[in-house]
């Protein structure tokens, strides 16, 4: 599949939010109350996948396949990985540890980041609500620490223009080692 | 916190949903196995084989709701009853049960679905019965 894109990160970061923000068409998701005492009564979680579609002009799409955060559901990460040709990454900023979760996420799917020839994308969530003015400079210097080349930005998942900036800047990403993204 | 008489009143909820299961799985010899999972993935409570991880199925189970639902509304064939699986060694079924959790049943490879179906269906009621009846029970 052209242009799969996998959306993932932590329980809570806006996975589904994204998704549903960006979409071109009515989004599959399967979401189920969470009985997890943990989080609010009303919270919903992801059990399996989200799904939707980004419209690129000339009948072109990108598919968006979110995965669920919570690590019981791991074996989806893999299952929809597959084929994947790009990853978004999604850090909330009020997590308790963000560079910690970013650390996970790039470790986790480090085989799909290389195999999607760095295809790759982070994007800082709810940063309307930290104090952390200094995230994105930290998350930069980590970053360039690991030697990895990762396009940045803060995102709120609940505005489209947020999210459609960052799932676009993966399409400038593959186009620079793939001029032929676009042509399928 | 869960105060003490809620803690005790899930034990008892798990120990009759315990023996609702072992009742299922004697009902009918190809039965071999069964549990009640949340929709969200808990293994409420389980009747399996040593070696299978509840927690594991329960989570895979919840997903596999979740997708049978999405299918069923995609082909407008409206609410989701039953999923059916077929293995070399055997079926599995998942059974919606309540707006809250799924009946799953395991079973060898058998000639009496239609029964195996049916009988799967009264349980999934049956255990949704006594998770109300010990809401209520919880409530007052
Ligand atoms: N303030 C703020 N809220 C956000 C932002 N992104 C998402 N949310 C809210 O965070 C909550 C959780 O978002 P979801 O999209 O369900 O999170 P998820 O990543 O899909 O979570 P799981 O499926 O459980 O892994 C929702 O109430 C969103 O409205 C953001 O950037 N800022
Ligand atoms: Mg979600």
């Amino acid at each position: 599949m052209k242009n799969k894109i996998i959306i993932t990160g932590a329980v809570g970061s806006g996975k589904t939010t994204a998704i549903t923000s960006a979409s071109d068409t009515l989004v599959v998701d399967t979401e189920a109350a969470d009985t997890d005492r943990m989080r609010g009564e009303s919270s919903k979680t992801t059990v399996a996948m989200d799904y939707g579609t980004l419209n690129l002009g000339a009948g072109a799409k990108m598919h968006l396949f979110g995965t669920p955060g919570q690590e019981r559901f791991s074996y989806m990460w893999e299952i929809l990985s597959t084929g994947a040709t790009g990853i978004a990454i999604l850090i909330d900023a009020t997590s308790v540890n963000p560079l910690g979760d970013l650390d996970f996420y790039l470790e986790v799917f480090s085989d799909l980041i290389s195999k999607c020839g760095g295809v790759a994308v982070i994007g800082i969530t709810h940063t309307d609500v930290t104090r952390n003015s200094r995230i994105l400079e930290q998350f930069n210097k980590r970053l360039s620490e690991v030697r990895l080349s990762v396009p940045v930005f803060e995102v709120d998942c609940r505005r489209r223009e947020d999210v459609r900036t960052m799932l676009y800047s993966l399409l400038s990403l593959s186009e620079s080692d793939d001029t032929h993204a676009l042509s399928h | 916190m869960k105060n003490e008489l809620q803690q005790r009143l899930d034990a008892a909820k798990v120990s009759i949903m315990c023996a609702a299961l072992r009742e299922l799985n004697a009902a009918m010899s190809d039965i071999e196995a069964s549990a009640y999972i949340s929709l969200d993935g808990y293994t409420i409570a389980a009747e399996l084989a040593s070696g299978v991880d509840s927690n594991r199925l329960g989570a895979i189970c919840a997903s596999m709701h979740a997708l049978a639902q999405r299918a069923s509304q995609e082909i407008k064939h409206g609410a989701f009853n039953l999923l059916l699986i077929e293995s070399e060694q055997g079926y599995m079924l998942l059974v919606k049960s309540s707006v809250e959790a799924m009946l799953v049943v395991s079973t060898k490879p058998s000639k009496s679905l239609g029964m195996i179906a049916s009988v799967s269906k009264q349980f999934a009621e049956k255990l949704k019965r006594i998770q109300e009846t010990h809401k209520v029970a919880a409530a007052t």
